[in-house]
This record gives structure tokens, C-alpha cells and sequence, in this order.
């Protein structure tokens, strides 16, 4: 049988754990779709650690005699898996859009110098190159710094920011 | 009139070579347009480029060969180009042998031309060992998972028409591509062509393919092939899909 003490620092753990993934949605610091499963994770771990009947059925089913806690561990460990696993395919989609919006923002750039007829490098120096052409280099800065100074949208004037 | 071709060249720091390589493209057709995508180099392959005469498509950081092949296909499509011509920016594919890769496109015989080193009629090149039995590797299986014989799937001087542009604009894989690339576009239907070509000795800088990353890469596209096998293809219909 479980002991009375675990199940009811189990408890106080998941209770916890639930929340504060309660609180960051609420702060609007984490998204609900990405709350799910530590609520899910939360409510299973509080289930078993208050069910103690049932984890002992559990663990006779899993045939584990002696010490039942161990499916506490076995879940909490299955449910962290599942999230990491979950924030993996989370992290291939960003990494894909990333991706593309590189190439987007590329193409479109390259799109609107050649419709400004601008050509390179006045427009696109957005890496200064290591070695810059010498002849127009100080008109190359000013360009540069020009467009560094363009509004960034409304309420930002950069130029009324005291400067030292 | 020639339809409006367009040559994509990916560069990563060939300020060195990208030069040579954008006026020997302009010298063997002037008619052919050339856009160099920058895959967010540190020197002035970009400034180079533009200076030969060449578009920059400038990426903002580095997304690896992959992702900036496919810029240039998209680039491409967006500019509705009939054909693109696709030579690595260190120079070693020969723009003097366009000629060859453009053929079987301007006779309808192919969606895809693919330079091949190993084709009959150039033994000139001789890869390392370990390159050349990772090339071996995947030229088999490839050809064993695609039906078709490939002998070189490596290659990355390739000449594509609109259907061909259209494919690899949507969907490209990334590192290592071409191998992947292959057996994408031969499951989507399209017709592949090798003719033999040679390849130069590069002008300038190391390749990128270090052993141990050979070895990485081996691994990594024949688990990606493999996988890939159980992917549902969409075969392209006739015409340009936008």
C-alpha cells in the first residue's frame, strides 16, 4: 500500500503544478494550446496521487508488488515525454516557417530594390561587408544611416530620441 | 527566341569565386539571366555578385543549401521564368556545358536534367573512397527506390523546366538535398535525364563536406529516403502550378 505521506506530497506537487500553468495562462504567458498537456500531466499525476486504491490496481495490473509509487514516476516520466516529444514537432513547424519567411522577406526585398532601381550595395547593406568599395563609401553611410532613421510606425520618431 | 531562362546560383562566403562564375554564365549566354542567392554570407559574395552583373537575392541569415537552392527556384517561379539552370557558386560546374544540360529540355525529352559525373563518356572525375562509395550508396538506392537507374545523385548542376521549377519552388528538401531531391521529383513523375558532364577542381575554399559530416549526412538522408518512401505524393498535372 502507499504511504500516506507520499500521496499527499504528491498531491500537494501536481496541485501545484496545475496552478501555476493555470496562473501563466491567465498572465498570458503561455498559450492554452500549448498548456494542455502539462494539464493534462497535472490532473493525471492529482488523480493518482488522491486515488490511492486505484494505484494500487494499477500496479497489480503492471505487476509491480511492493511499491506502487513507482507508477506515480512511471506516468509523470510518460507525460514528460509526451510534451517534449510535442514540443519537438512544435519546434520543426517553426523552424519551417522561419524558413520561409526568410525567403520571403529575401525575395520581397530583392523585388523592391529592383522596383526602386536600386542596386546593391546602397539598398541591401544590411551586413556591412568587410570590405566596402572605396569610391561613394561616405554616401553608402548616409544611405545607410537614412534608412535606420526611417519611423518605425506610428508614435516612434527615432530622431526626437536624445541622443546621448 | 530562346524562352526566358534563368540561372540560380547558391553562394556562402565565394566572394572569391562567385565573379568568375556569374560572367562565365553571361559569357556562354547573355540571353540567360542570373540570380545569386546569398545564403548569408560574412564577405561580399553579394557585392561580388551584383558587380558581375547578376540579381542578389540576399538572405538575412544563413538557411543552408537546401532553403537557398529553393530561393532561387522560387525566384524563378515568381518571375515566370520557362527554364532555370541551377551551378554551385564555387565554380566547379563548367557554364560552358550548359549547352549539354539545356539540350533534352529544349527537345521535350525531359522535366529535369541532371549533370552526372559518372555517366559513360567522362571518367575524368575520381572522388575520394569514402566520398565515392557514398555516392555509389545513394546512386543504388535511389535507383532501387525509384525504378529508374540514377548514377549520380549528388549532382547539382541541373537544368529544370517550368514543371520542374514549379516542384522544387514548392517543396525542396534541406541539407544534402540532391538525393532527396531526386526521388521527389521522380515519385511526383517528372521526366529525369543525366548527360555526362565533368567537373572542375574547386578554384577557391574548402568543400563543405568534411568526413565525419559525410558520414552524418549518409545517415541522415537514407533514413530521410526511407521515410520518405511512405509519404503520399501529389503527381503535378499538366502546365505550371502555381
Amino acid at each position: 500500500m502507499t504511504p500516506v505521506r507520499i500521496s499527499i506530497a504528491a498531491a500537494i506537487g501536481s496541485a501545484l503544478l496545475l496552478l501555476i500553468v493555470l496562473e501563466l495562462i491567465r498572465g498570458r504567458r503561455l498559450k492554452e494550446r500549448y498548456a494542455l498537456l502539462w494539464l493534462a500531466t497535472g490532473l493525471a499525476l492529482l488523480v493518482l496521487s488522491l486515488w490511492r486504491g486505484g494505484l494500487n490496481t494499477i500496479a497489480g495490473w503492471l505487476g509491480v508488488q511492493g511499491y506502487p509509487p513507482a507508477i506515480l514516476f512511471a506516468a509523470a516520466i510518460m507525460f514528460v515525454i509526451a510534451v517534449l516529444l510535442h514540443y519537438s514537432t512544435v519546434l520543426s513547424r517553426l523552424t519551417d516557417d522561419n524558413v520561409i519567411l526568410a525567403q520571403e522577406v529575401a525575395l520581397l526585398r530583392a523585388r523592391v530594390d529592383a522596383l526602386e532601381g536600386e542596386t546593391w550595395p546602397l539598398a541591401t547593406s544590411r551586413r556591412q561587408p568587410r570590405e566596402l568599395p572605396d569610391d561613394d563609401d561616405e554616401q553608402q553611410q548616409q544611405e545607410h544611416v537614412a534608412r535606420q532613421k526611417r519611423p518605425h510606425g506610428p508614435g516612434v520618431d527615432v530622431e526626437s530620441f536624445p541622443t546621448t | 527566341m530562346t524562352p526566358r531562362t534563368v540561372a540560380v546560383v547558391p553562394a556562402y562566403d565565394e566572394e572569391a569565386a562567385i565573379g568568375a562564375v556569374v560572367e562565365g554564365i553571361r559569357a556562354f549566354d547573355p540571353e540567360i539571366d542570373v540570380v545569386v542567392v546569398d545564403d548569408g554570407s560574412g564577405d561580399s559574395t553579394a557585392a561580388v555578385a551584383a558587380a558581375a552583373g547578376a540579381a542578389v537575392v540576399q538572405l538575412p541569415f544563413n538557411l543552408g543549401i537546401g532553403a537557398a537552392v529553393q530561393t532561387g527556384f522560387r525566384y524563378a517561379l515568381e518571375n515566370g521564368y520557362a527554364r532555370a539552370v541551377r551551378l554551385d557558386g564555387d565554380g566547379q560546374h563548367d557554364p560552358g556545358q550548359l549547352s549539354a544540360l539545356l539540350g533534352p529540355l529544349e527537345r521535350g525529352e525531359a522535366d529535369v536534367v541532371t549533370g552526372s559525373r559518372f555517366r559513360e563518356g567522362e571518367d575524368g572525375y575520381r572522388p575520394p573512397l569514402a566520398r565515392r562509395l557514398g555516392i555509389t550508396w545513394f546512386a543504388r538506392l535511389v535507383s532501387l527506390l525509384s525504378g529508374q537507374r540514377v548514377t549520380d545523385t549528388t549532382s547539382g548542376f541541373q537544368a529544370l523546366n517550368e514543371r520542374g521549377i514549379a516542384l522544387f519552388a514548392r517543396d525542396y528538401p534541406s541539407d544534402y538535398p540532391e538525393v532527396e531531391a531526386t526521388v521527389l521529383l521522380l515519385k511526383h513523375r517528372l521526366r529525369l535525364v543525366e548527360v555526362p558532364v565533368g567537373m572542375r577542381e574547386r578554384e577557391h575554399g574548402a568543400s563543405s563536406i568534411t568526413f565525419l559530416r559525410s558520414v552524418y549526412y549518409a545517415f541522415k538522408v537514407t533514413l530521410a529516403l526511407l521515410v520518405a518512401m511512405g509519404r503520399r505524393y501529389a503527381v503535378p498535372s499538366e502546365g505550371v502550378q502555381r
